[in-house]
């Protein structure tokens, strides 16, 4: 919640660009919130690029930078997002480029989890988040980062396009071979898993 | 046979992988689809042949990224600020030299028009420097009103249009008007002109007279410069106003005047 002037807290949230004005002028309300928004679609993202054990260390790497360049920020939710993702995508080149860190190759690693008649943990149960990530960092890099901004960052195939740098249209046709090319993978890979026991619920924390 | 068949190579990260290729989805999803498909708009069901099962994974992998849940660690958002506030300070700092960056240009803006306002410019560079004074709101000391107009006149012989130049007193239309009439011709006409142009001065003993003489006396040569405003030292020894370049000794009835020197 927002602190109003009197020091009392606001009972309505601020609105995304009140906390990014904040967090801009270094107040730790406006940071967290910030921060706790776009946090798990970060972690996904990175998760999905990089692999579990990298993600959280490239999270905290891009939010840093991110502290470091917000002075000079100009925009909404959403150029906040395309460059908070851009910041992350760089992080992820750069590691792999120093070389010590390498993506993961993930194989299923179930965690155990009780079953469930939800059909989402169904689905979840079947094809984990984790092993599902895997796949996609088996596709070429630029398919690879348009199905994880579209799917974990959440984003428009045009806000896509102005984190890689490439116009829409080349988005679409690249995220129609990206798919070609994941259902390829997931039957070499046998298909959805019957393994009921993965799920890829966990908390992010910093 | 061979023994590829069947299966696809591909480069990945510098490591090999084989796929074995389903025949089921040897064709791509087509552009829309692909792109409902990734904002959750198909349902597995719905996805065409061979694609039911991605049609699962993006549920799965919506679903997995809506289950993280993130619990800040305060140490970490208040190293977070801290970054803020240290580059805010710096930026700060950086704002005096800044402002002296921004004083000095002025300052050499301010000395050029100067100097343009006293003449000893060249009309190039001094109008450069009258016109980013004025953008910062600083008048030089020679006034637009004190100075020459410039103005396009439409030349009524020939394709191309004249420039005239007149002073406060309307001094170069008067040349001009009086060298497009037809009132005079030849000699006298250049005579007239001449006298008018060096507000007396001249005796119009031009070489050539017919027509008007071709004279680029001035700095900027290719468009000629003459004593049509009376300025003294700039119209050559004929005092008839200079001819544009192109027109020639063929003597135009257009006047081309830059005045300023």
């Amino acid at each position: 919640m927002a602190p109003l002037n009197n020091g009392t807290l606001c009972s309505v949230d601020p609105s995304f660009e009140e906390a990014l004005a904040a967090f801009r002028s270094g107040e730790e309300w406006g940071a967290e919130q910030v921060w706790r928004s776009h946090q798990p679609r970060l972690v996904a993202f990175l998760t999905s690029r990089a692999g579990s054990g990298l993600a959280e260390d490239l999270a905290s790497e891009t939010w840093i930078r991110v502290a470091r360049s917000i002075s000079t920020f100009n925009g909404g939710e959403s150029e906040f997002r395309a460059w908070l993702f851009s910041i992350a995508r760089a992080r992820v080149i750069d590691a792999f480029r120093q070389g010590s860190r390498r993506p993961e190759e993930l194989t299923d690693s179930p965690e155990p989890e009780g079953e469930s008649d939800d059909p989402a943990s169904i689905v979840l149960s079947q094809m984990g988040f984790e092993s599902l990530c895997a796949s996609i960092r088996r596709l070429p890099p630029d398919q690879a980062d348009v199905i994880s901004l579209r799917v974990l960052g959440d984003m428009s195939a045009e806000e896509v396009g102005r984190i890689l740098g490439k116009p829409p249209g080349t988005i679409r046709v690249l995220q129609s071979r990206a798919l070609t090319r994941l259902a390829r993978e997931i039957e070499a890979s046998g298909g959805p898993k019957k393994n009921p026991q993965e799920n890829p619920k966990k908390s992010v924390t910093e | 046979m061979n023994p590829f068949d069947g299966y696809l190579f591909d480069m990945t990260n510098g490591e090999q992988h084989i796929s074995q290729v389903d025949d089921e989805i040897d064709n791509e999803i087509d552009e829309e689809t692909a792109d409902r498909m990734l904002s959750g708009l198909v349902h597995a069901d719905d996805a065409p042949p061979g694609f039911s099962h991605v049609a699962e994974a993006v549920a799965t992998l919506r679903l997995g990224a809506d289950s993280i849940t993130a619990s800040p660690d305060e140490g970490f958002i208040s190293l977070l600020t801290s970054q803020v506030l240290a580059n805010n300070r710096r930026s700060k700092m950086k704002h005096p030299r800044l402002s002296t960056a921004v004083a000095a240009s002025v300052g050499v803006l301010s000395l050029v028009g100067g100097l343009a306002a006293a003449g000893a410019l060249p009309s190039a560079i001094s109008n450069a420097a009258d016109n980013a004074l004025s953008g910062l709101g600083i008048a030089s000391n020679a006034s637009s009103a004190d100075r020459p107009t410039t103005t396009t006149v439409p030349d009524t012989t020939s394709t191309t249009s004249t420039t005239s130049t007149t002073s406060a007193a309307s001094h170069g239309s008067s040349v001009s008007d009086l060298a497009k009439g037809t009132e005079l011709e030849g000699r006298a006409k250049g005579g007239a002109i001449a006298s008018i142009a060096s507000g007396g001065r001249s005796n119009n003993t031009g070489s050539s007279g017919a027509t008007g003489t071709t004279r680029t006396t001035g700095p900027s040569g290719a468009t000629g410069s003459s004593g049509a405003t009376g300025i003294s030292g700039v119209s050559g020894p004929s005092g008839v106003t200079g001819v544009s370049g192109p027109f020639g000794p063929t003597g135009p009835t257009g006047f081309t005047h830059i005045t300023r020197p």
